[in-house]
């Protein structure tokens, strides 16, 4: 009984176990499927207070600050977002709802305190940048899995980590042509990940330079964003995040929009 | 606005009481500049601004307070401004309100802005007071708005919401009045002016509500209200020999609703409703205006990376045209039975989201005028932003709504520093 429990739990964890040469090698699309439930959807919801720094190359520095909940709707990967911005003051109180659908366009709405006016946003396009950063949408809250083909590479280790190297092909126009994302074996999170554009030139590099266990789930704390053909970059730290908080579906809601709720954004 | 101020201190005290060392304070705002320049060279009458139609300097502060618990709160925006123009400070007092949350059903009491409805630049179910002397002199489009001085209930239910505004006394629209903007006035003979606003009163006390559910991606919502129209209807005190023009605000009803939602690659709009003129049903007064049916569609998209385009298409009817006509007293300017107003809006982020360039256009093809925006929004650093642009009206005819204000046509700028 133990053994097959150990056996659940390495296969849940795809911890070490699978790591090994003569185990059987796990197939990109799960990996990837892995990959992004870690990374954009571990817990049932989470909360968390982002601080986003957006150096250009001459070294000036903006900061946004903002408070982002996210809640699970169902397994087939419906999200719903609700990001809550407390810094720079032009933005302060501004609230932004994404409705987040696994196969068709985000449904987005903005509200602006000044107008009390809530405004539906076209959302055509998830690799837009979010907030003026080097992260798109996309990168905030994750790319369908069928939008790209996925292979291994190959296997290498950063930082010491054992990763799968998958290589993902954009099956249609989009941010990149292709991305190559060094994916922790053991905690499924992207530690690197290189975008190429049409040319196949490297145009950004994400790094992963935190990883914190929150509660028992592997959480990237700190990651950088970097432009390689802008010199821009975007840091971001994930502070206070918990997960498993029972947020309210009424929390994504017009009404918490205009008066967004104070339990959950301080 | 004592009794504002009295709930909203009364407000506070019960908030500080209540949650004692755990009520969260806010406070924040920013201090402006902002600039309007008259862009054209006008003969202008004797102690008019020719020059300038705004020069001001506004300190603005927020406070935001409100329990732990997020069921009680305060909230207060005020403006202390130095307006060059006139050489005179004044305090603006744009919100002051108190708030609770009781579940499924919450309130807001005091002065507060109240937005809803799908148009852009024309409202047709938002029939809350409007500032368009601050949209005429080049003030930042959250001018536009005024604070209401109501109760607003909100109510929520389950899958069907709704919001109830109460607004005991009645506040009209801003409108031109005089220096420094040029308008159509077509008694101008007339100078002794005089303005009757609806006595406070049970009878006058305005209400509006708004019903509203998703259905899928889809969101639908139902519209009623009572009250006056915003802007004032004039009619001289004795038809034969008038020796003063009154003023008056009319009785108003309207019933409507609006749909929006994802179509093909964007977002469209439909919204629609009734004013019911109740105090010239037959329309054969011509100081009132005729009952009407309006109408929008909207569209917007993004056609690449942080663009985004949208166009709208309204049309206003009137539906006793023909007693209109019979009624109209000769020399006046006949209005079409249908205005229709088409506007594009385009808007594209640069440089990482900190420089946007706009640039609004609208026309009246039944009217024969223009309305362009054009506009450049610098952020200098996160807490400081400049932008510069232009109100510029065109019209064929003096009297039409852009055209009446050609003369008005000006370069604003706006610097704007947020803690």
């Amino acid at each position: 009984m133990l053994k097959w429990i150990s056996a659940i739990v390495l296969m849940m964890t795809g911890a070490a176990a699978v790591a090994r040469a003569d185990a059987p090698r796990l197939d990109a699309n799960v990996i990837v499927n892995r990959s992004q439930a870690a990374f954009y959807a571990a817990g049932n919801d989470s909360k968390a207070r982002i601080s986003m720094t957006l150096t250009s190359p001459g070294g000036q520095k903006r900061v946004r600050e903002l408070t982002m909940l996210r809640r699970n709707e169902g397994n087939d990967g419906r999200q719903r977002y609700f990001i809550y911005f407390h810094q720079p003051a032009d933005v302060r109180g501004m609230t932004l709802l994404v409705d987040k659908f696994p196969d068709k366009d985000d449904d987005r709405w903005l509200f602006i305190p000044g107008l009390n006016l809530v405004k539906r946003l076209a959302a055509k396009d998830a690799a837009q940048s979010f907030v003026g950063s080097d992260f798109t949408y996309e990168h905030v809250s994750g790319r369908d899995l069928g939008a790209d083909t996925h292979r291994i590479v190959r296997e290498e280790s950063v930082n010491g980590k054992e990763c799968y190297v998958v290589e993902s092909t954009a099956k249609q126009d989009a941010e990149y042509k292709r991305k190559l994302a060094w994916i922790d074996k053991a905690s499924f999170l992207p530690l690197k990940e290189e975008y190429y554009d049409v040319k196949d030139e490297l145009f950004k590099v994400f790094t992963a330079d935190e990883v914190r266990d929150v509660g028992g789930v592997p959480t990237i704390v700190k990651r950088t964003m970097t432009n390689k053909k802008t010199g821009h970059t975007t840091t971001v730290v994930f502070a206070d995040v918990a997960y498993g908080l029972g947020i309210d579906s009424d929390i994504f809601s017009e009404r918490y929009l205009k008066d967004p709720p104070k339990k959950w954004v301080q | 606005m004592s009794k504002i101020a009295g709930a909203w201190l009364l407000g506070s005290l019960a908030l500080c009481a209540s949650t004692r060392t755990n009520a969260d304070t806010e406070l924040h705002g920013f201090v402006q500049g902002n600039y309007a320049l008259r862009a054209k060279d006008l003969n202008c009458p004797p102690d008019f601004d020719c020059a300038l139609l705004r020069a001001e300097e506004r300190l603005e502060l927020k406070l935001d307070q409100a329990s732990s618990d997020g069921k009680v709160g305060a909230f207060g925006r005020v403006d202390f401004l130095h307006d060059a123009l006139r050489n005179q400070a004044a305090v603006d007092v744009r919100e002051l309100s108190t708030n609770v949350d009781l579940g499924w059903v919450s309130a807001r009491v005091g002065r507060q802005v109240v937005t809803w409805g799908l148009g852009d630049l024309v409202f047709i179910n938002d029939v809350f007071p409007k500032d368009w002397v601050a949209f005429l002199t080049g003030a930042p489009m959250e001018y536009l708005k005024l604070g209401s001085d109501a109760l607003r209930l909100g109510l929520y239910p389950g899958p069907v919401n709704a919001e109830i505004v109460i607004t005991p006394i009645f506040q009209p629209d801003r409108f031109p009045s005089g220096n420094p903007l040029f308008f159509f006035d077509p008694m101008p003979a007339l100078t002794n002016r005089i303005v009757q606003t609806p006595s406070v009163d049970y009878k006058n006390m305005q209400a509006a509500a708004r019903v509203y559910r998703s259905l899928g991606r889809y969101e639908l919502a139902l519209y009623g209200s009572r009250g006056f129209y915003g802007t004032p209807a004039a009619r001289p005190d004795d038809p034969v020999a008038p020796t003063e023009l009154i003023f008056f605000y009319p009785r108003l009803m309207t019933a409507g609703a609006s749909v929006q939602g994802p179509l093909l690659d964007g977002v469209v709009s439909l919204e629609g409703g009734y004013y019911d003129s109740v105090d010239d049903r037959s329309g054969t007064n011509p100081a009132i205006e005729n009952s009407q049916v309006r109408g929008l569609v909207g569209y917007q998209m993004q056609p690449w990376e942080d663009g985004s385009l949208s166009a709208q298409y309204y049309v206003e009817a009137m539906m006793k045209y023909d007693a209109y006509v019979g009624s109209l007293p000769p020399g006046f300017p006949q209005r079409k039975q249908y205005r229709q107003v088409a506007s594009l809006r385009f808007r594209q982020l640069m440089l990482h989201q900190t420089l946007t360039l706009g640039l609004f256009v609208m026309g009246s093809p039944s009217d024969r005028d223009l309305y362009l925006n054009p506009s450049v929004r610098y952020q200098v650093a996160d807490e400081l932003w400049a932008e510069i642009g232009g109100n510029v009206f065109l019209g064929q005819k003096g009297y039409t709504y852009f055209g009446q204000f050609e003369d008005n046509t000006h370069v604003y700028a706006t610097v704007r520093y947020g803690f």
